[in-house]
């Protein structure tokens, strides 16, 4: 079998084995077993393409640059270190974290 | 957070940025709490670009440049780099120009400091997993993706004894066992959710149709236990919700669901009571939208991922940490977080 064939085998396997598991949802939820079919069946997620998935979901390099930046844990901490050191104070405020879910 | 990218990855932004002391810092609670940190930022925020409004109820969202006496310098809310460095050398000349007596806290202020953080909830000892979400590629007839560079990032958190729950209890070769329920369930709810372009919702244990995860055990080398992960999760959920770009004020009810594998490797080591590895990937689908993750207009059927790895960083909280219900992950002076739009 060839290696396209294999992962489209083995996402219908997983769409078959999940779509028992839809028929248990309530009416509201009715809508899941076309809208999973209708996602890329070549994304698998297997042992031969786990290390590239991951590597194309964390964050390149150059979209990280700012974590280069030493950022203070909150914000009277950086205030305090600010006050001693005679230095001012760069504040990023989101909502959600900057550093995390924004 | 297209401000880490267009912002704060900018060369000029960040030599303009060494001299300052550099926070960041989740505006929610410091625009809407009261106890003196809030306090302070409230003030400094009052001087701003969004100054006036209501107290809690209007965005304070920016990047802020202030004196440590509560002074502000400068401030500006934008993607531009070349206005936030702008910004930064506007407020490094104030900062030249104003007095040494105007720059530090006032001796009383000094002994101030918050009352309620979230991070002080962190599990010391426990597991901190860093998350990563971003699309996947589309099949060739479904609708391009508007903005296929977007990711996110979130943080997960275990105790000492969630984590060590994760492993078999005797651990040997071969020997397996389930995920906890509820860590399942903290799993699907607020961490395999649609947060790739912003802020999304948490799923309700009602919604989680199926889910399950289990660790076995692939090798044992001293103290340390190599196990696999495998998974699968489905949550489905509906909720109203108004979109304000809308110009009716209805309110209909709307589908979203998040349809996933599991698979990576992680390593426990029994004697240090800690996983000194952890490296799992989400592989699903994802459908419709929430109020604010920025997917109304791209609500079909599409390839998601997620990365749940050991983090360095421990100081920044889960974004749906308050509904964890630890002890403390609580707090009475602020509303539990519903996302707000990014401006």
């Amino acid at each position: 079998m060839q290696p396209d064939c294999l992962v489209r085998v083995s996402a219908a396997i997983l769409a078959l084995l999940l779509s028992p598991l839809c028929g248990c949802v309530n009416s509201e939820k009715s809508g899941t077993t076309a809208a999973f079919a209708h996602a890329n069946p070549e994304v698998v997620l297997n042992d031969t393409t786990l290390v590239a998935l991951r590597e194309r979901i964390l964050a390149a390099p150059q979209d990280l640059a700012w974590e280069s930046i030493a950022w203070r844990p909150s914000l009277w901490e950086a205030v305090l270190e600010g006050d001693r050191e005679e230095r001012p104070v760069l504040l990023w405020a989101m909502n959600g974290h900057p550093l995390g879910c924004t | 957070m297209s401000g880490r990218r267009s912002v704060f990855s900018n060369s000029q932004v960040l030599t303009a940025s060494a001299a300052f002391i550099p926070v960041a810092d989740e505006v929610f609670r410091l625009q809407g709490g009261d106890d003196p940190e809030c306090l302070f930022f409230q003030a400094i925020a009052e001087q701003g670009h969004y100054r006036g409004g209501a107290r809690g109820r209007s965005t304070r969202q920016g990047i802020y440049a202030f004196a440590p006496s509560g002074q502000l310098l400068a401030s500006v809310n934008t993607l531009n780099a070349g206005a936030v460095t702008k910004m930064l050398q506007e407020a490094q000349e104030k900062w030249d120009q104003l007095p040494a007596a105007q720059r530090g806290l006032a001796p009383e202020q000094r002994s101030m400091e918050g009352r309620h953080r979230w991070e002080w909830q962190r599990p010391k000892d426990g597991l901190v997993l860093q998350t990563t979400s971003r699309d996947l590629p589309r099949s060739q007839s479904a609708p391009v993706n508007p903005r296929p560079g977007a990711w996110n990032r979130d943080y997960a958190w275990f105790t000492r004894d969630e984590a060590r729950s994760l492993v078999p209890d005797d651990p040997h070769t071969g020997s397996q066992c389930s995920w906890p329920r509820p860590l399942v369930e903290r799993l699907v709810r607020f961490h395999l959710v649609d947060n790739v372009r912003g802020q999304s919702q948490a799923f309700d244990a009602t919604d989680i149709v199926h889910a399950a995860l289990q660790s076995t055990v692939t090798r044992r080398q001293g103290s340390k236990v190599h196990v696999r992960v495998t998974g699968q999760t489905h949550a489905v959920g509906t909720r109203e919700w108004r979109d304000h770009a809308s110009p009716d004020r209805a309110r209909p009810r709307r589908e979203r669901g998040f349809v996933s594998d599991l698979l990576g490797y992680a390593v426990y080591d029994v004697e240090q009571r800690r996983f000194v590895h952890f490296d799992v990937v989400a592989v699903g689908t994802r459908w419709g939208a929430t109020q604010f993750n920025g997917r109304r207009n791209d609500t079909d059927a599409a390839p998601i991922g997620v990365t749940l790895r050991l983090s360095k960083r421990d100081f920044v909280a889960p974004a749906f940490f308050q509904l964890y219900g630890w002890p403390g992950s609580q707090h009475p002076g602020v509303v539990p977080l519903e996302p707000t739009a990014q401006r």
